[in-house]
Parts: C-alpha cells; sequence; structure tokens
C-alpha cells in the first residue's frame, strides 16, 4: 500500500543531538533531501560529518535516552520522528532497510546464517519455519550467494567478507524494502569484490521501483551507482546536485577539493597530490561562520563570520552552500 | 583461562583528550584517595591503638566479661574479660604483617616465575602446568592444608599464603610480560647482543609492575580475608594471640549474648577489605585505563 | 566437536598430575614424622613404628608415591587412625550436606546476579545501576563467613526467623532442609553473586553496542528478543567464564561456611581433621575437591565452546 507519487522520502530540517559527557553535541545539524523512488542518492563526506548519523536517524536506531531528533523525516506520507517505537519498529526491516558498513561487526557470531535470515524473513511476515527456510534460500540466491543452502547452517565468520556483505542485502531485501540506505557497503572490501557488490545492488534495484541511499567517502562508487548526490561536511549538507553535475560543474570549495584530490591516471606524476589542508575540526569546535572556512582556498572576510545558507543554483535542482560560490566558478578546476 | 592484557594497556595513550583525561585521573583518584586513607587509618591505628587502650590484648579480667560496648571499652570485653578494642587493635597488626609479608614475597616470586616463564619457552610449558596445578585448589583449602602439614604458627601462615597466591601473581606477570616481548624493540635487543638479565631485568621489568602492583593490591586484600579465615577456623593464628578470625571464632558461641563481638571485628575487616580493594581498583583504572572486568 | 572435547580431556592429564604431585606432597612436607604427628607426642614409639609401617613411610619416595597414586586410582584413599575407617567411605558420608549447600549457594548466585547485572546494563548510569555497583562492592569485599556470621546475627538473633546453626538432611522433608541451608547458602553465595553480577553488566555493556544488534533492531527486532536472544548469548560467554572462575571460591568458601553454620559436610570434616592432625582424611578431601574443581572447569570449558562457535576453530 504504497502511495505512487514519486518521491519516497523526505527529510526536512533534520538535527540529531548526543548527550555527551563534555555537554551535547550536534552531530547532524539541519539537513534536509529528497529521496524518490527508484533512485539512488549518494552521501558523500569524510568520517565524522554525521552520514552514518543521518542514516542511524532515519532507522532511528539511537539510543534516545540519550539522543534528541527535531525535524521531520517523511516516508509514504508519516513522519518517522514521530511514530512511537512500536510502529517505527514494525517499520524497520519492511518499509526501511539498511546494510551495515562491517559485515563481520555486523552479523552475530553465535547464530547461523540461516537463523539470522529466518529471523529477519519471520519478524514482518507469516511463516512457516520450512517455507521461511526456502524463502531464505532464494534470498540468498538472488544475492549471489554460491550453494546457498550449505550457508545457512555457517557461521559469520566461516564466510568471506563479501559473502557476508551479500547476506546482509539479503537480509536487508527480505522484507521488500521501499527504501534501502547502504553504510559504506564496499569499505571493507577487495576491489573486485566491490565491483560484484555494486553491480548486485544495482540489478535489484532495477527490477524494483526501491529507493536507495548509499553512503560513501568513495567518490568511485557515487559515480557508478548514483542519481543524485548530496555533500556533507561536519553535520550540514554543503551541497546538492544530480550526479554528472557534481563531476562535472562542482561548485562548493569542499567538493572542488575532493575531486581534485583524486589522482588522475594519466596526470603529472611530478606534481604533488591535492590534498584538502588542515583537518575537520572536532563537533566540540564547531566554527562560527562557514564550517569549511579555514581549510578554504576562497575564503573571504563574511566566510569566517557568518554561516552561509544553503541556496538553489538558479534555475537546476542543485544547491550550494557558499557565499563565493558564483565567483569561484567562473575559474577552472583540474 | 588466559588472561588479557591489551596492548594499548602498556603503551601510554598519546591521542587521548588532554581534559577528559585529567577528570578521568581525579574521578579515579578519589577511588585511590579513599582507599588509601582507609588504610592508612587502619595502619595508624594499629601502630598507636595499643597506646590508646587502657588494658593490653592478653590482660584477662573475668570480673568484667562479656561487657558491652562502655567508654571504658571501646568495644567492650570478651568472654575472658579481655578488652576487645586492644585484641582488635592487635589483631590489625598481625593482619598487616601478614598481608603486607605476603604481598612482598608473592610479587617477588610472582615475578620471577613470570618472567622466566614469558621469555623461555620450555620452561614456560614446565612452569605453566604447575601453576595450573596449585591453582586448581581453591586458595583456603590449599591454605588449610598446608597449615595441617606445617603446623598452626603465626609465621607459618606466611608461607602457607604465600604458596597459595604466587601462581596467581605468577600468571599476570606472565600475560603481561608476554605482550612486552612481541614488541620488536626486545628483538631489536637480542640482535644487539643484550643478555637475557639485562632484557628481563631493564626492558621487561618496568612493564610489568604496573599489573604487578595492581594484583599486589588485590593479593594484599585476599591475604587479610584468607588469614581471618583461618584463624576462625583454627588453622591460622593459634590463641590467645589476638587475630580478627580468632576474636570472631570466640563470639560465635557467644553470639546471642556478645553481639560487638562479632559486629566489630567483623566490621573492620569490612573495611580494610573495602579500602585496600577500592585501591587496587582505583589504581587499575589509573594505570590501566583500558582494562575492565573482574579480578585474577 | 568430539575432538574438541577429547583435546580437553588430554590437556587436564598434566594437570591432574600435578594436583596429584602436591597432595602427595602435603603429607612429606611435614617438619618431622608425618607418622608421629599423626599419633601427636603421646604416642608409644612402637605405636608410630607401627603406623609408619602401615602407611609405607620408610619406602623411598617415588615408590610412595606410585603405590599412593595406584591406590587412588583403585579407589582406596587409606584408613584413618581417628575414624576407624576409611577415608573414602569418611568422604562420602560428608558429601551430601556439602553438595547440597553448593548446589543452592551457586542457584542462588545465578538467578540473583544475571538478571540483577541484565537490568543494571540497560538502566546504565542511573540510580538503580550505581547502587547495584555499591552493592556489588560489597558482595566481592566481605568474605563468605563474616556474612554469614552477619546474617545469623541478623536473621536469627536479631529477628528470629531462621535458625542459628544445624543441618537436617532431605528426608527430613525439604522445607527443613531448606530452613537451615538458606543463610548458609546466601552468605557462601553472595561473593559469587557479586562477581557474576558485575561480569554479566559489563559483558551485556559491551555486547549492547555491537555493530550486530545494531543490524538486529535495524531488522526490526523488538527489545526483548535483543536483549535476551542477540545480546545475552554473546554476554554469557564470559560469565560463565566467570561461574567458572569463582566456583573453586565457592568449595573454599563451603569449608568455612559450614563451620559457621555446623554442616556436617566436607569442610567441617577438613577442619576437624586439621586439629586432629589427621593427614590422611585431608589429603583425602583436598584431593577429591581439586579433581573437582578441574572436572567442573572441564565441563564449562565445553559449554563455552557449545555456545561459541569460534572457539572450537582453535
Amino acid at each position: 500500500m504504497s502511495d505512487m507519487t514519486p518521491t519516497l522520502l523526505t527529510v526536512n530540517d533534520l538535527h540529531t543531538s548526543f548527550k555527551t559527557e563534555r555537554g551535547p553535541v550536534t552531530a547532524v545539524d539541519g539537513i534536509s533531501f529528497t529521496v524518490n523512488r527508484g533512485e539512488t542518492l549518494g552521501v558523500v563526506g569524510e568520517s565524522g560529518c554525521g552520514k552514518s548519523v543521518t542514516a542511524d536517524s532515519i532507522m532511528r536506531l539511537l539510543d534516545e535516552k540519550e539522543t534528541t531528533y527535531s525535524g521531520t523525516i517523511m516516508l509514504s506520507g508519516r513522519d518517522l520522528l514521530a511514530l512511537p517505537e512500536s510502529k517505527m519498529r514494525q517499520a524497520r526491516g519492511h518499509e526501511l532497510a539498511m546494510i551495515a558498513q562491517d559485515s563481520m561487526s555486523s552479523l552475530n557470531p553465535v547464530f547461523t546464517i540461516g537463523n539470522q535470515l529466518t529471523e529477519a524473513i519471520t519478524v514482518h511476515r507469516k511463516m512457516s519455519k520450512t517455507d521461511a527456510r526456502l524463502y531464505a534460500i532464494s534470498l540468498l540466491e538472488r544475492t549471489g550467494v554460491p550453494e546457498p543452502e550449505h550457508r545457512m547452517t555457517q557461521y559469520p565468520h566461516e564466510l568471506s567478507g563479501g559473502l557476508r556483505q551479500r547476506v546482509l542485502i539479503a537480509m536487508a531485501l527480505s522484507g521488500d524494502p521501499q527504501l534501502l540506505i547502504a553504510d559504506e557497503p564496499t569499505t571493507a572490501l577487495d576491489v573486485t569484490t566491490q565491483a560484484q557488490i555494486l553491480t548486485l545492488i544495482r540489478d535489484l534495484q532495477a527490477t524494483s521501483d526501491m529507493g536507495s541511499i548509499i553512503i560513501t567517502h568513495d567518490l568511485g562508487v557515487v559515480a557508478e551507482m548514483c542519481d543524485r548526490v548530496i555533500v556533507m561536511y561536519l553535520g550540514e549538507v554543503v551541497e546538492e546536485s544530480d550526479v554528472d553535475g557534481l563531476f562535472d560543474t562542482p561548485k562548493h570549495p569542499y567538493t572542488r577539493g575532493l575531486l581534485a584530490s583524486i589522482p588522475a591516471i594519466d596526470g603529472d606524476r611530478s606534481q604533488p597530490l591535492n590534498v584538502i589542508t588542515g583537518r575537520v575540526p572536532t563537533l566540540y569546535d564547531v566554527p562560527p561562520g562557514c564550517r569549511f572556512a579555514d581549510r578554504c582556498n576562497f575564503a573571504t572576510d563574511i566566510c569566517r563570520t557568518t554561516p552561509p545558507p544553503l541556496e538553489s543554483v538558479d534555475d537546476s535542482t542543485a544547491k550550494v552552500r557558499c557565499w563565493n560560490w558564483r565567483s569561484i566558478s567562473t575559474e577552472d578546476h583540474q | 583461562m588466559p588472561t588479557f592484557t591489551p596492548r594499548s594497556a602498556l603503551i601510554p595513550s598519546i591521542t587521548a583528550d588532554q581534559r577528559s583525561l585529567r577528570l578521568k585521573r581525579i574521578r579515579n583518584n578519589r577511588q585511590v584517595m579513599t582507599g588509601g586513607i582507609i588504610l592508612l587509618v587502619i595502619i595508624l591505628v594499629a601502630l598507636i591503638g595499643p597506646f590508646l587502650s587502657p588494658s593490653g590484648p592478653y590482660e584477662t579480667d573475668t570480673a568484667n566479661r562479656l561487657l558491652p560496648p562502655s567508654p571504658t571499652n571501646w568495644m567492650g570485653t570478651d568472654n575472658f574479660g579481655r578488652d576487645l578494642f586492644s585484641r582488635v587493635v592487635s589483631g590489625s597488626q598481625v593482619s598487616l604483617v601478614v598481608g603486607f609479608s605476603v604481598a612482598i614475597i608473592t610479587s617477588a616470586l610472582g615475578l620471577a616465575i613470570g618472567l622466566i616463564a614469558a621469555y623461555y619457552r620450555t620452561a614456560d610449558r614446565i612452569l605453566m602446568r604447575i601453576l595450573d596445578g596449585f591453582m586448581a585448589f581453591p586458595a583456603i583449602l590449599l591454605a588449610i592444608a598446608i597449615m595441617a602439614a606445617l603446623g598452626v604458627q603465626t609465621e607459618n601462615v606466611i608461607v602457607a599464603l604465600s604458596i597459595v597466591f604466587t601462581p596467581y601473581v605468577a600468571r599476570v606477570v606472565r600475560s603481561s610480560a608476554l605482550v612486552v616481548k612481541e614488541q620488536t624493540y626486545i628483538e631489536s635487543l637480542r640482535a644487539q647482543g643484550a643478555s637475557a638479565l639485562r632484557i628481563l631485568w631493564i626492558n621487561m621489568t618496568p612493564n610489568v609492575l604496573s599489573p604487578l602492583l595492581i594484583q599486589a593490591t588485590f593479593i594484599f586484600a585476599d591475604s587479610i580475608i584468607t588469614e581471618a579465615a583461618l584463624s576462625f577456623l583454627g588453622a591460622g593464628v593459634p590463641p590467645p594471640d589476638p587475630s580478627w578470625g580468632n576474636i570472631l571464632f570466640d563470639g560465635k558461641t557467644l553470639i546471642f549474648s556478645a553481639w560487638w563481638m562479632t559486629v566489630f571485628p567483623g566490621l573492620t575487616i569490612m573495611l580494610a577489605v573495602l579500602g585496600i580493594n577500592f585501591l587496587g581498583d582505583g589504581l587499575r583504572d589509573l594505570l590501566d585505563p583500558r582494562h575492565r572486568g573482574t579480578r585474577k | 566437536m568430539l575432538i574438541f572435547i577429547l583435546k580437553r580431556l588430554a590437556s587436564l592429564v598434566p594437570v591432574l598430575g600435578v594436583v596429584a604431585v602436591v597432595v602427595f606432597l602435603l603429607m612429606h612436607i611435614t617438619p618431622g614424622d608425618a607418622a608421629a604427628i599423626m599419633l601427636g607426642p603421646e604416642a608409644s614409639p612402637q605405636d608410630v613404628d607401627a603406623l609408619r609401617d602401615q602407611l609405607g613411610l620408610n619406602d623411598p619416595l617415588y615408590v610412595q608415591f606410585f603405590s599412593w597414586l595406584g591406590g587412588i586410582l583403585t579407589g582406596d584413599l587409606g584408613s584413618s587412625p581417628f575414624l576407624g575407617e576409611s577415608v573414602g567411605k569418611a568422604l562420602l558420608s560428608h558429601l551430601g550436606p556439602t553438595l547440597s549447600l553448593a548446589i543452592l549457594a551457586q542457584t542462588f548466585a545465578i538467578v540473583v546476579a544475571i538478571p540483577a547485572g541484565i537490568i543494571a546494563a540497560k538502566r546504565r548510569g542511573t540510580l538503580l545501576d550505581q547502587g547495584f555497583m555499591g552493592l556489588t562492592i560489597l558482595g566481592i569485599s566481605v568474605p563468605s563467613f563474616l556474612l554469614g556470621l552477619f546474617l545469623i546475627l541478623a536473621f536469627s538473633v536479631g529477628l528470629r526467623w531462621l535458625p542459628v546453626a544445624g543441618y537436617q538432611p532431605l528426608s527430613e522433608g525439604l522445607g527443613e532442609h531448606l530452613r537451615y541451608l538458606i543463610l548458609p547458602a546466601i552468605a557462601l553465595g553472595s561473593m559469587q553473586a557479586a562477581l557474576i553480577a558485575r561480569m554479566t553488566r559489563s559483558s551485556m555493556l559491551d555486547v549492547l553496542s555491537t555493530n550486530y544488534l545494531k543490524t538486529g533492531k535495524a531488522k526490526g527486532l523488538g527489545s526483548f528478543s535483543l536483549t535476551f536472544k542477540h545480546a545475552f548469548k554473546n554476554a554469557a560467554l564470559p560469565v560463565l567464564t566467570v561461574v567458572g572462575q569463582t566456583f573453586g571460591s565457592l568449595v573454599a568458601g563451603a569449608a568455612v561456611v559450614e563451620t559457621v553454620f555446623n554442616i556436617p559436610g566436607i569442610g567441617q570434616l577438613i577442619i576437624n581433621s586439621v586439629e586432629r592432625r589427621d593427614l590422611l582424611v585431608i589429603q583425602g578431601a583436598v584431593l577429591l575437591i581439586a579433581v573437582s574443581y578441574v572436572l567442573i572447569n572441564l565441563v564449562i570449558d565445553i559449554l563455552y565452546g557449545l555456545l561459541d562457535p569460534r572457539v572450537q576453530v582453535r
């Protein structure tokens, strides 16, 4: 029972903060974005920028005794943040599903794959044990796991990283989710397996109108998989664009820095690598003006004093959070 | 079961946030402070107490048997009319002496055995089997058996407890020494031709000192408890020498009529052990910040 | 699995060997002649010699060891000159009360400690948790015989709810049997309960922050299933280790607690034998306890292997 508007998920002005020993910390500070059906949104940023926290907030996985949310997260017409926990529990694994980052630590080491998979299935469907088992095997086949029946009896530590990741994907799909969130799905894998997993995710999405969010720091993955991208820095969205636009004409200095730091395969080897100087400030020391100002080559006075708003780019759906983006765009980039 | 000492515990934390480290230091210093103060008070009382009490721990006074606490007898008198306070203070001297002695002896022996076991593979196999064998006996039972064999005297209590507790210290030393050994600087020392003794004494020992100190603190506490238990059972400090355990034994048959003979030595034991445990816990948090969980 | 068990059994042999040697040596570290000590200073030289012969003390040490070992393996632990019966018989007749006490104490410890630890972990940082930590520190610091005495003061002398001491075998009825064993069991089990509770709490805290628990929540599992199925099975492993490790103190503490409460178990047998310097009984009892301790640890090891599939790989 899903309404057939193209918009699947709307995150509006989400703030997520934690209580810590040193006071409250706002890891996600007012981000908004949408994901449409059949579309893949990429969320890019360095560690600590709040992308995982965003994913956890959408799924409401954080400890609610220590976390405060504000804003709305609309999924198929319901605000997820306003749901009572019992309803949210029904939604998890069913309408929205998540694939975690580290497959080794994301699977319970003392239960078999079969046990964990059938558990995921029976949480949301009434099924006999045998039917659940058969369905689990078919899911494993769908995600490209060889010898699925044998795998069902194995423990997580007996499988390779790539297989475990496929199992996680199978578990995520078991509830027929409308939204799939993949948190760094390929980080722990070697290059060949990475390619396989990405292909798998893409194929799975092609056969349904599932919307997905892919969280990554790897721009290569973004180029492969995503239709639209948001770039995050220190808890804020600094740029939003369709994928081609992002790579062709990046607007925010941070994005430009990220792209420039990718060594070109045919580049001049005698030149030093381009890096973004400085380090990400911690969430305890959020700078007063633009959060990127300290590391920005184009920063001006206003950047250090007043935080820039997220503004739309002319007639397109792209957005940038920068005072000077227009003047920067007229320069060439590598 | 192997005890696990994470490598990181031995490498000073350079990336720790300065402010939170200081906070943690202060918080745990409170534990160390509390424990330390309690211990100091007990030592002070043990030293000065005999001068404060009206009579000695051995002086019987049958006319004044089983008196409840009063201004003259702060803790009352026992079944022989002896002043309980003096006996408890005397008992604290015994407990402290036994505790310290055992802690020192087991530390020395445990250090030697642990280091040798960590450094020499073949010795390790044999030593560990022997240690495992010793640790298969519950501590107090082994102590009782040794006391039975050697004879019930205070000096033998120290011997018995040292035998019983050394394996635990050796184990701890061995684990931390093994971690140090794995580090490459030991290899480079050997490559340079440093003698085994030099490596063991000068390089490995400083690193195992922290866990050793912590373990010694807990052994101190355990010795006090075990000595009290042994004396309570008649297998420890022989009467009429006072020991907290002895007094408790005397008090047991009189528990309906003389509660003070149970309460005062009992509370003193509790206080002493609590204080030492606090000290040990605090020391452990201070010296070994990643270490969690139970002792031994 | 079978190989795992066999391997564990094989590793027992050297440990048991050392245990046997240590127990054997106990007889021989006596300053002076063991037989003379056993019979006391008033015994006549002929009696002492006779006992020496009977115990084989005139043979060379290794001969003594092997004949003693042989005796043990055939069930003959010698005869006590004091009790007039075989050591084995004496041990058996005293075994019942000790077992009852130990089982009751262990049950008390587990039943109280594990739920308390789980709740404390889930309500970390709250007043309840802090109270829990304070209570456990007390539990660890108060030795069992002292706790026993305090419990007697409170419940038998003060409130007069329960008997001061004594023992009623099961044959007299379960109610009576338990009435005499409640205070001793609590006294004996409290330290273990405190240690188990702490380990449960810390183990649960570790598990509650893991990624696989997050995955479970993401799947849509409810709090009960997450805590008791997923979290607990992982948290149980270190807890099991602690149960095994502290069982030794339970056995040891039983000896002392029996004395406090006048329970005619093995502990009391040992204590009485110390006074009489009946080294044979002490030897037999200590051997029995050490061997059972080793065997129990073996069972715990195997259980651990069953619970955690990763262990068997090693």
